[in-house]
């Protein structure tokens, strides 16, 4: 029991985490992130496993995680007002090709990630830009002006 | 009060109100605020030794000896420590003897036990270490490495009673907290 009981307290304790974190630093890995996710992954491990080396303990925790994990999207699925507080929703950034600098502002982005982010979408100019949404997942979308 | 939704984000299945000028959403940020100041709390309290694993010392004088204690007080579970007790011998004691609080046992492994005792025994339950003579001025040091069980949990007495036979010269009074 106890080893289900610790890994649904570090399901609940992630789900706050990145939600907190903010969902840019999630969406834009950088490699040091990468590295501090692994890291994070082995603290988390020995919290939940602890000195339980076992297959049973093993199957136990990840059955535990993966329960979780379908019962939230289950949960976002079937009641929408749930889904602000378990997805997020999408900010908009860019809007008639002016950014929208409170958004901006509250989510840590400065126009240069901004601009950078339009170049990988193969945007040449923000002006170009009818609006630019930060997705749930942390990715930017931008959706270009109609042509003409 | 916020524009209607302009044909750009209406068409993206956005809302201006909801999704640009955050309309009713001016909350989210104090949330976000809140839970890290929880997560900020949290590092504090950790860093001052609130969920362990300092030792701290603590000490008891009687007419014929002085106890002192020096074990961390705030445990958590899996961890392994080392806890130091002290006996200063102000006269001479003829069959000194340890009484160890649950703490000490209830739900810990006990590693080694050095010196070991030369003989031990229970007291309603609670472990007795005996050990050889000591003369006036002598000092005996026990340490005591353990290892908190994972399960463990809870707070329980974890203090150290010294006798000479069956007659109490000191005793410190602890109560060690196991976080899970």
């Amino acid at each position: 029991m106890d080893i289900v009981l610790r890994a649904a307290a570090v399901f609940v304790l992630l789900f706050v985490v990145t939600r907190t974190i903010g969902r840019r630093e999630l969406g834009q890995l950088e490699p040091f992130d990468v590295i501090l996710l692994v890291v994070m992954g082995d603290l988390i491990q020995q919290g939940v496993t602890q000195s339980d080396y076992s297959l049973t303990g093993t199957a136990l925790a990840v059955s535990t995680l993966a329960v979780m994990t379908v019962a939230v999207s289950y949960l976002s699925f079937r009641v929408r007002r749930l889904r602000p507080i378990l997805d997020g929703e999408p900010i908009v950034l860019i809007h008639d090709g002016r950014p929208v600098e409170a958004n901006l502002r509250r989510e840590r982005i400065t126009m240069e990630e901004l601009r950078s982010q339009a170049r990988l979408a193969q945007v040449l100019s923000l002006d170009d830009v009818a609006c630019a949404v930060l997705e749930t997942g942390g990715k930017i979308s931008f959706i270009p002006r109609r042509a003409g | 009060m916020p524009e209607p939704p302009t044909p750009v984000t209406r068409s993206a299945g956005l809302s201006a109100a909801r999704h640009r000028d955050l309309a009713g959403r001016s909350y989210e940020p104090w949330v976000r605020r809140a839970i890290v100041a929880i997560f900020l709390t949290l590092v504090a309290l950790g860093l001052a030794n609130v969920f362990g694993q300092r030792a701290t010392t603590s000490s008891a004088s009687g007419a014929a000896a002085e106890l002192t204690l020096e074990v961390p007080d705030r445990l958590r579970g899996g961890i392994i420590g080392q806890g130091t007790i002290e006996v200063r011998a102000v006269e001479r004691i003829a069959k000194p003897r340890l009484v160890l609080d649950p703490g000490w046992i209830d739900g810990m492994t006990i590693n080694t036990i050095s010196p070991a005792a030369a003989d031990e025994g229970s007291d309603e339950g609670r472990p007795v270490l005996a050990y050889g003579e000591l003369a006036a001025g002598d000092t005996l040091t026990v340490r005591i490495s353990y290892q908190v069980n994972p399960t463990d949990l809870g707070s329980q007495p974890g203090g150290v009673v010294l006798l000479d036979g069956d007659r109490e010269i000191a005793r410190v009074q602890r109560t060690v907290i196991v976080f899970p």
